[in-house]
């Protein structure tokens, strides 16, 4: 190379150094600030008219009636019970009332009713001896709420233009640091992403909806993990990418398909059936690789089964409020994760059986709010991984090497310590993707790719890519309080949980803050599987965010589409 | 849905934690990095002279190794090359590279904040190349090794070891080991001598520690004395004569006295404590250790191991460091490869009023034995060995100490092996040496 074209290249280099998480910084914040931004007053669905002329405004889909204070309706009439009833709202527009268990009875048409029964607005029902109404928001409130000024969300298109510009300079970055042989490669894959997010956008657009943090964060992770897999396995890139063009697809799909409630309720023992037979099949064809059986092999491509499970499990544990209030007991979801946790030992895939572990634990916890049951369940589960360690001993070395990598930095310690050793040489800044030498070692863009962020992109950015993950954690939490459904918040919430407690396995098993387990980093980790996955559970999220005109996985409330 | 809401805390909760130990990695990695991208394993940092990016210099600016047309080139002055080569490293990876060692370690510009970007390019050693070229020419073609420091700064001026080759025309050993002679090893850093009598320092400072009337004893020398059957032969027959005298003749009778005078326990104590037989580390390097076990040893064993043979073992740099606390008044100063970077302040070795007399008397020893006219011009305090390494080999001779000369601190260790006499052979090329030091 021409004297003039070094030094282009070092000037380019320099500059993209600095630039790079300036610009992650502009994306990410522009995403934060729209999915922290106020949430507007709960959508109005309908009033519950009581006899003293009080009238309850009905804001979820999904509402228990009851004395309590904590029911979404409150009824303070010393008859009715703490938890008297719920109001669900069908997928028409009409009302379903349903009698949880309650002592005193609900009555509609004169009658005691037994489970559930339809209500149309205006029918006089009563809870014991209470008698009220469900009477429908006015015209007027109607078209109030239809012209509430839109929310201005930071504008996508120019999120998404600043994300295009951070995968150009990326791109430009890696066919520096590369060689020739790869520069045709690099390009293609990265002008696939973005073009695939482009007619994302797009097609959205179609329906009218303008949030798009999630999907933003989303493909910006994709984006460092395409970086990270063009650095240390080229070969890899290309099913990394249709990987990601796959996900996208399932994200769609598993989105619509979450639109209707109804229809994905009647799924769930579907989704059951479909976990158990992936494990089966699983176990029955799987083969070895690094330790565990968790692959099979289709011919052309070998996939990870237990990835796409997290889907189906999420689906089957979540559930709606009027199924969690009458019933209570979580037996068959116990037995189903434990089926699905003792496949994953069967297996040997001891990450992704804790991750599994701890979205039981969250979904259980939400729907029954019993903190006795949850510490009895770690009890048990503390017994059975001592149990394991007892006879899986080649499991207890890795605890040995836990917080004593340095002992053994060139033996069972190595992997972390090259880690470390080589995310410290990145700086805050990093030394450029492509230009890395975590790369070399065993797993650097799957277990190990934290390290390899910290390197090349620096520890600024590898900061950002993990708070981005505790971010729609809490963006997720907070659109639950707007919730429609149980069913929606409780499996937005599951998976973000998983999203969580994966990236934590993740980051601090590599850097020896936790025993290293080989789990992936969510979108980032090269893993067609796992990539996949990732955007699946990610549609859960999209639909649990009610604000308005934001997900298209979620109907248009208020005015809308009713 | 109000409940259902509320817990979805649990997911609040795993981001927090996912928060608070990404904190933890942080800070960890603020207050840690250092050490861990200086871990020897980092190839940005350290690997092969080939693959290395570092320019090297010595300490007048001279280069040693430097990039020429993508290839690391040496000096243009084979003398040099040859001189600098165990301290440089060669090209196929055969020699340990201490600059690059070092120059990992200390990476003078490593911060958390920029990671290895910011590092130095280029380093510039605290080693004279000029006197290295001299000390190796002076040990004419021998094997052994030369090494002189700054006891002040830490400093290392001259580190030699021989045999050495031109790195740029290896020789081939692949055929057989016979030309090998340890050619790959760097001898100052990382062998272990039998000792001789360089090693009556110790048991001198031990005894002037432990027993009041040392000074004031007479030792009776016939030529050779019998301890435990073991017959112990002096280099001469001395009569009567006292402590600091014994020292200045090197007599041996004299020291196997005085070595069963201080018995095992405390001899072996006090070399423990004094660290002469073991290894130092510094700026990332760790020299070979030294031995001394007197465990079931009679006293003949004994007796042996105060006049410096028996399994005693000692590294040259350790030596050489031991002479530099003598000089500092007990106190040590580890050594530094790098110009300009003070080596870390050592332990006290032995007391300031042990050291101030083991002065004196080392300052005899030249007067007294090996002729101040030897050394002209110098304040030097040293002592000599011979040392015996074998029935039938000729013993290999040593040459240690400093000068106490406030402009001119440095303490110095020559090993020419299989070369007998300590103070001619030694003596002679350590005053060489010292004489283009002090002049420069």
């Amino acid at each position: 190379m021409d004297i003039f074209a070094v030094f282009l290249a070092d000037v380019y280099s320099t500059v993209a150094r600095y630039a790079l998480p300036v610009l992650a910084a502009a994306i990410l914040l522009r995403c934060f600030a729209s999915l922290i931004k106020p949430l507007r007053e709960p959508e109005i669905w309908a009033y519950l008219l009581l006899p003293d002329g009080q009238r309850i405004p009905v804001r979820h889909w999904e509402n228990t009636i009851g004395r309590a204070s904590s029911a979404d309706l409150r009824v303070d009439y010393s008859s009715v019970s703490r938890s008297h009833a719920v109001l669900t709202r069908s997928e028409s527009g009409g009302w379903l009332l349903s009698d949880t268990n309650s002592k005193s009875g609900v009555y509609a048409g004169g009658r005691r009713i037994d489970k559930t029964v339809p209500l149309r607005y205006g029918d006089v029902f009563a809870l014991a001896d209470v008698e009220m109404q469900l009477i429908p928001i006015s015209q007027a409130e109607r078209l109030e709420m239809a012209s509430r000024p839109q929310i201005v969300y930071a504008n996508p298109a120019l999120s998404f233009f600043l994300l295009t510009v951070f995968q150009i300079m990326t791109a430009v970055q890696l066919l520096l640091a590369a060689g020739e042989d790869r520069s045709v490669m690099i390009l293609l894959v990265f002008c696939i992403l973005a073009a695939t997010m482009w007619v994302y956008y797009f097609l959205i657009r179609l329906f009218d909806r303008t949030g798009f943090e999630v999907e933003i964060i989303a493909f910006f992770l994709v984006t460092l993990g395409f970086a990270c897999t063009a650095s240390s396995s080229p070969s890899a890139l290309l099913k990394q990418m249709v990987a990601a063009v796959m996900g996208l697809a399932v994200f769609i799909t598993l989105g619509w398909f979450l639109r209707n409630l109804n229809r994905a309720r009647k799924t769930r023992w579907l989704m059951c059936v479909i976990a158990l037979a992936l494990f089966a099949v699983n176990i029955a064809l799987g083969f070895t690789e690094y330790g565990s059986k968790n692959w099979i092999d289709l011919g052309f491509i070998t996939v990870q089964p237990s990835e796409f499970v997290k889907i189906a499990f999420i689906f089957f544990g979540a559930s709606t409020l009027d199924k969690l209030v009458t019933k209570r007991n979580l037996f068959t979801f116990i037995i189903f994760t434990a089926l699905c946790v003792g496949a994953l030992a069967v297996i040997g895939d001891f990450g992704t059986a804790a991750i599994f572990f701890v979205a039981f634990l969250v979904i259980a916890y939400m729907r029954s709010g019993s903190f006795a049951t949850i510490v009895l369940i770690c009890a048990a589960a503390a017994f059975a991984v001592a149990l394991l360690l007892r006879f899986k001993p080649y499991i207890a070395v890795r605890f040995q090497t836990w917080r004593h990598i340095w002992e053994y930095a060139d033996t069972s310690g190595y992997q972390q310590t090259r880690t470390l050793m080589y995310a410290a040489s990145g700086g805050f800044f990093g030394l450029g993707a492509g230009r890395g030498r975590l790369a070399n070692v065993f797993a650097a863009d799957t277990d190990l790719v934290f390290g390899m962020l910290c390197e090349e992109w620096g520890l600024l950015i590898a900061v950002m890519a993990v708070v981005s993950i505790a971010c729609l954690a809490m963006f997720t939490a907070r659109c639950a309080q707007n919730g429609r459904s149980s069913f929606f918040v409780i499996a937005a919430c599951a998976a973000m949980s998983m999203f969580c407690f994966q990236t934590m396995l993740n980051v601090f098993g590599s850097t020896d803050i936790l025993p290293m387990t080989g789990v992936t980093f969510p979108f980032v980790s090269n893993g067609g599987s796992s990539m996949i996955a990732s955007w699946g559970l990610l549609a859960y999220v999209k639909a649990a965010d009610t604000r308005p005109f934001a997900s298209f996985a979620a109907k248009q409330g208020g005015s809308g589409d009713i | 849905m109000k409940k259902v809401a509320r817990r979805s805390a649990a997911a609040v909760i795993l981001a927090a934690v996912l928060t608070i130990g990404l904190g933890y990695f942080v800070f960890m990695y603020v207050t840690e990095g250092k050490s861990w991208a200086t871990y020897y394993a980092n190839s940005h940092l350290s690997g092969a002279v080939q693959s290395s990016t570092v320019d090297v210099y010595d300490r007048n600016g001279l280069p040693l190794l430097t990039a020429a047309d993508g290839k690391r080139a040496y000096s243009d002055d084979p003398g040099i090359r040859m001189s600098t080569l165990h301290t440089i490293g060669d090209l196929d990876g055969y020699i340990f590279s201490p600059a690059l060692k070092v120059f990992s370690e200390e990476l003078t510009g490593y911060n958390p904040f920029s990671g290895v970007s910011s590092r130095a390019d280029s380093l510039t050693l605290s080693l004279d190349a000029g006197l290295c070229k001299i000390a190796l020419s002076a040990l004419k073609g021998a094997a052994g090794t030369v090494g002189v420091y700054n006891y002040k700064t830490g400093e290392i001026l001259c580190m030699v070891s021989s045999p050495t080759y031109d790195p740029y025309s290896p020789p081939d050993l692949s055929e057989s080991e016979v030309g090998y002679e340890g050619v790959y090893v760097n001898r100052f850093l990382s062998s272990a001598y039998v000792p001789g009598s360089v090693f009556k320092l110790v048991t001198a400072a031990c005894a002037i520690d432990t027993i009041d009337d040392i000074f004031t004893q007479k030792f009776v020398c016939r030529g050779s004395l019998t301890l435990s059957g073991q017959k112990i032969v002096c280099n001469n027959v001395h009569g009567e004569i006292g402590f600091k005298t014994a020292l200045a003749k090197s007599c041996n009778a004299a020291f196997a006295e005085i070595a069963v005078q201080l018995g095992s326990d405390i001899l072996g104590d006090f070399v423990e404590d004094t660290g002469v037989c073991g290894g130092i580390g510094f700026q990332g390097l760790k020299t070979s250790s030294g031995n001394f076990d007197l465990n079931g040893a009679n006293t003949g064993d004994l007796a042996w191991a105060g006049i410096g043979q028996y399994t005693n073992l000692v590294n040259p740099c350790t030596l050489m460091t031991f002479m530099g606390a003598i000089a500092n008044g007990g106190e040590q100063r580890l050594p530094s490869l790098i110009a300009g970077m003070e080596g870390k302040k050592g332990e006290q070795l032995i007391s300031p009023v042990t050291a101030g007399l083991l002065k004196e008397m080392m300052a005899n020893n030249v007067t007294q034995s090996y002729g101040s006219s030897n050394f002209p011009g110098l304040k030097i305090c040293a002592k000599s060995g011979t040392a015996e390494v074998g029935s039938g080999a000729n013993p290999h001779a040593w040459f240690a100490g400093f000068l106490d000369d406030p402009n001119n601190p440095y303490a110095f260790v020559v090993i020419s092996e299989h070369s007998g006499s300590g103070s001619e052979v030694a003596g002679s090329i350590a005053n060489t040496v010292l004489q283009a030091l002090v002049k420069s």
